[in-house]
């Protein structure tokens, strides 16, 4: 093999094709590969679970090379949440397996015509076929995992869908399992992909480890070792230092619960006195008492090692990649101070296969209108297994925080672009806030987090400025690699540029790497416009403008023609 | 909106209030101060009035009169090692925004280890230096009262800017006295830059009620005493006013901070090697048009303080043009002229507007605007 494959799976006539990746993809991957794909293959106006729309995997610029993290996962398509362009991408072990297939990239096309069940197995030969998965329908991921392993054995990765992507749920995640342990505790979460996934008919994705690995083709392979190696060693001397290594994303509340940017009681405003209940400390004595584990790698080669084993009271695997997102919002925001009733939903929601920032955003919506009590974390859990029967009440949970609140007559819906705002009160951020508006995967937190990165965080001041750049900026390191690591390599950013020489060849040249960015948020914009959405979908909820956050007096004022331009390149 | 007001140095004004720099000084608990200045004001005798009425005060003086115009660097990293061989315990600096500025880079270098230009941007953790007094002789920089001192980075051909509470000044002494010598042309440069603070403050991401009614007074001030101390530099009033009134655009623009202005302002400056207020006036009639589109009212507020009469109905976009218009007429009335009276072929001064958008400042405009843009704002002010 010399060059990246891509797949390509018809469902209509069940059909597999290996064919070599489109000399225009050639220099792309990530975030970057699905917008460019997407723009000239998907129609942007096709019903997002019909047969015009496609669902895409693919690694990323540097898949197959030694850079610490970029095996990341990207999965594309038009996301049945936000009715526009989809990019969510996934730690975990599939990126790296499939990098060693030699596979830059998966198209899944069209509708099968029976209701079947599949599975796309690529086995450690190389080989892809289409798998008749009919008989595991209705069986969630982790127990899924454990046939696979039955089936094939543990060498492998597996990307797949419980019941909630079956039952075409909009907040349906796609879950891949962790390196090492083969949990399948990583979502591609956001945008219901998952409902994507399960509108084609397939249940998973099997890569085995290969015999034979492919070789990656370098212009340069001495220069690209020696500049990996420089900003492989800067990304493990800032992780050195980092609370996500030490502790994990949980760390976030620590900042978030004291200046009011943690999101309480569905975004009221007010502080929460009692974070530290669902905090660092109780979490790190849980993981101490319990052979609970942190400094966990979810893909191999990474210096990072954020993931984290969380086991129940009696010692017993409960979850993993437990985060930050998923304790903020099934935590304060619905008012629950108990982490092992939080680690249960986080396993409920990996298991089913649905989003925990949408389900704990739509759970909160219940305790909202008085369906059931704030803080109680029974009836939340009541809740979540009324998503796991498939009640009338749990479908409606299944399909969202808009859904939700809307059928209860809600009036504060945390959504833009009808996806559920991430723990970030976006009045107490606003250049998050700004992100959240302006981000045309919806309210994206991963899109461009501007806490502390603007003079103050509740202030107006270059607010707009902080989030235009991250937005660029994790729009190109969503391209190439895990964002938490991008963060320790700022300095080096120059260095991409020799990178992409030494890789592709050509000149070296950061504005290949910046470009990419730009050129990506673009064209995800314009394929959004051409859906339908227009400057309306580009705000935040009024009453995040009408109401103040009582943590610190703000509301979110940034005028709407600074929104207006903030892609003005 | 919640604000917070940012009230930084303690200030002393008055004829003759710089005779009181010793006592200050020696009150501050000084034993042996730095007095940084430039070789032009050692010619016009204020120097060694200064340095000989610290003296005796009881206090040891070294002095560094090597201050250049947009402080290098070099020259800051330079004139701190000498301060930190020397072990002196405070700074006094006399002069324009040079002179404070290299005052400042020198404070941040005492105790933190250089370049400087490690140390570019807002800094909430610097180590602290030694006290610093501040006397201005100009009527514009309004640098005795901020928290930021502009750098000219050598190695990277560009200003930036250091914010610490480390730049911000112990007292500031201000004596209109000193500016009475200042040449005409000086004074008009100086005093556009004190404009150009005001003006941006009132509009900027940050400005507050407080900013707003310094900068408004500055606006007020400088439209009616600009023209008279530009005349007759003799006139006192007029200097009091004029020294004021930069002390006000000063205090402005650290709460309120200044944007798009400033960022072209410096690109040009450092391009053409323009004196930093004329690069600001140029550009400084379109700048408020450019803020009229979102920051109407405040735009309206600056039409006023010029005197110029603006109607109720009026759009942002007149209300723009109107503002546009006062300030250039303010401007030419103390013949500053424009990029092209200044030598600046159209050409080469619309090529620095990608240059504007990479610029630090960029990040405080009031809303977003493209290179593509900044070069129309280049071309209506180019021969206006």
């Amino acid at each position: 093999m010399t060059m990246w494959s891509k797949l390509m799976i018809d469902m209509k006539t069940l059909t597999v094709s290996k064919e070599p990746l489109d000399e225009e993809y050639r220099e792309l991957g990530g975030k970057a590969l699905i917008a460019q794909y997407m723009i000239k293959n998907v129609p942007p106006q096709c019903d997002p679970l019909g047969s015009q729309n496609q669902l895409i995997f693919c690694t990323t610029v540097f898949a197959g090379t030694n850079l610490t993290t970029t095996h990341r996962m990207s999965v594309g398509g038009k996301s049945p949440l936000t009715g526009g362009i989809k990019e969510s991408n996934v730690g975990g072990y599939a990126a790296y397996l499939l990098a060693e297939q030699g596979i830059k990239l998966i198209v899944i096309k069209e509708l099968p015509a029976s209701n079947g069940l599949w599975l796309v197995h690529i086995d450690a030969k190389g080989k892809v076929s289409l798998k008749d998965f009919s008989n595991y329908e209705g069986i969630n991921n982790y127990d899924l995992v454990n046939k696979i392993n039955e089936l094939f054995g543990n060498k492998l990765a597996t990307v797949s869908i419980g019941s909630a992507g079956e039952r075409l749920y909009r907040s349906a995640s796609i879950q891949v399992s962790e390196f090492a342990s083969g949990h399948p505790s990583r979502a591609a979460a956001r945008g219901g992909l998952g409902a994507l996934m399960g509108s084609k008919r397939i249940k998973g994705v099997v890569i085995e480890k290969p015999e034979e690995p492919y070789n990656v083709k370098y212009a340069d392979e001495a220069k690209f070792k020696e500049v990996c190696k420089k900003l492989n060693k800067m990304i493990a001397e800032g992780a050195k230092n980092d609370p996500f290594q030490k502790f994990g994303t949980i760390s976030t509340i620590e900042v978030t619960g004291a200046n009011g940017i943690l999101p309480v009681d569905n975004f009221s405003g007010n502080l929460f006195p009692e974070y530290q209940e669902v905090g660092t400390n109780r979490f790190m004595a849980n993981l101490a008492t319990r052979g609970g584990r942190n400094k966990l790698s979810c893909q191999p080669g990474c210096v990072l090692q954020c993931s984290n084993v969380y086991n129940d009271k009696d010692g017993n695997y409960l979850t993993s990649g437990f985060e930050y997102e998923t304790i903020a919002l099934f935590g304060p925001n619905c008012h629950i101070t108990d982490l092992d009733a939080i680690a249960r939903m986080d396993r409920i929601c990996d298991d089913l296969g649905v989003d925990t920032i949408e389900i704990a955003n739509a759970v909160a919506m219940c305790m909202e209108v008085g369906k059931i009590k704030w803080g109680d974390a029974d009836a939340a859990l009541g809740l979540l297994k009324e998503m796991a029967d498939g009640t009338q009440f749990g479908n409606l949970l299944g399909n969202g925080c808009e859904a939700t609140g809307q059928n209860l007559g809600c009036k504060r819906i945390p959504v833009v672009k009808h996806q559920a705002i991430a723990g970030y009160d976006p009045r107490n951020t606003k250049g998050t806030g700004i992100t959240y508006a302006m981000s045309p995967m919806g309210a994206d937190h991963t899109a461009g987090l501007t806490m502390g990165r603007a003079f103050d965080d509740c202030g107006r001041a270059a607010q707009a400025y902080v989030s235009n750049k991250l937005q660029v900026a994790m729009s190109f390191a969503d391209s190439m690699m895990c964002i938490f690591a991008f963060s320790h390599m700022v300095p080096g950013i120059p260095l991409l540029g020799e990178l992409m020489a030494a890789l592709y060849g050509g000149k070296s040249d950061v504005t290949r790497v910046t470009m990419m960015g730009v050129k990506t948020l673009l064209t995800e914009r314009a394929f959004n416009k051409m859906a339908g959405m227009t400057m309306e979908d580009d705000r935040l909820p009024d009453f995040f403008y009408n109401e103040r956050s009582a943590a610190t007096g703000s509301q979110f004022d940034i005028n709407d023609y600074e929104l207006e331009v903030l892609f003005d390149f | 909106m919640i604000t917070s007001y940012e009230i930084f140095v303690p200030v002393i004004m008055g004829s003759g209030a710089s005779l009181r720099t010793g006592l200050k000084v020696r009150e501050l608990g000084c034993k042996k101060v730095l007095v940084v200045y430039d070789k032009g004001l050692k010619a016009v005798g204020i120097a060694d009035t200064i340095v000989e009425n610290i003296q005796n005060a009881g206090i040891n003086t070294i002095c560094f009169d090597g201050v250049l115009p947009d402080p290098p660097d070099t020259m800051i990293e330079e004139a701190a090692e000498m301060a930190r061989n020397e072990a002196i315990d405070g700074i006094v600096a006399v002069g324009g925004g040079s002179a404070m500025d290299s005052a400042k880079g020198i404070n941040v270098l005492i105790n933190n280890t250089p370049p400087i230009m490690n140390y570019f941007g807002v800094q909430r953790n610097l180590k602290p230096g030694v006290p610093m007094v501040f006397i201005p002789t100009t009527s514009g920089t309004g640098s005795e009262v901020t928290n930021m001192c502009v750098v000219s980075c050598t190695s990277r051909g560009n200003k930036d800017s250091v914010v610490s509470p480390v730049c911000v000044g112990t007292l500031a002494i201000i004596d209109p006295d000193l500016t009475l010598g200042l040449p005409p042309k000086m004074t008009a440069a100086t005093g556009v830059d004190a404009l150009a603070h005001a003006v941006e403050s009132l509009t900027g991401g940050q400005s507050n009620p407080l900013s707003d009614a310094l900068a408004r007074e500055s606006i007020r001030s400088i439209a009616k005493w600009l023209t008279v101390a530009y005349r007759d530099g003799s006139n006192a009033e007029a200097r009091e006013q004029m020294i004021l009134a930069s002390m006000f655009a000063g205090m402005a623009f650290t709460n309120g901070l200044v944007h798009i202005g400033h960022s072209i302002g410096h690109t040009l400056g450092s391009h053409f090697h323009i004196p930093h207020g004329i690069a600001c006036a140029v550009i400084l009639p379109e700048v408020a048009e450019y803020a009229a589109k979102t920051e109407y009212k405040k735009v309206r507020m600056i039409c006023e303080c010029l005197g110029v009469e603006v109607a109720e109905e009026a759009t942002p976009q007149e209300i723009g043009a109107i503002a546009r218009k006062a300030i250039r007429s303010l401007i030419k009335s103390v013949e500053i002229t424009n990029l092209k009276g200044l030598g600046v072929s159209l050409e080469a001064a619309i090529k620095v507007a990608p240059l504007v958008t990479a610029d630090t400042g960029f990040a405080l405009v009031p809303y977003r605007i493209t290179a593509a843009k900044v070069e129309e704002m280049i071309k209506s002010a180019y021969d206006a």
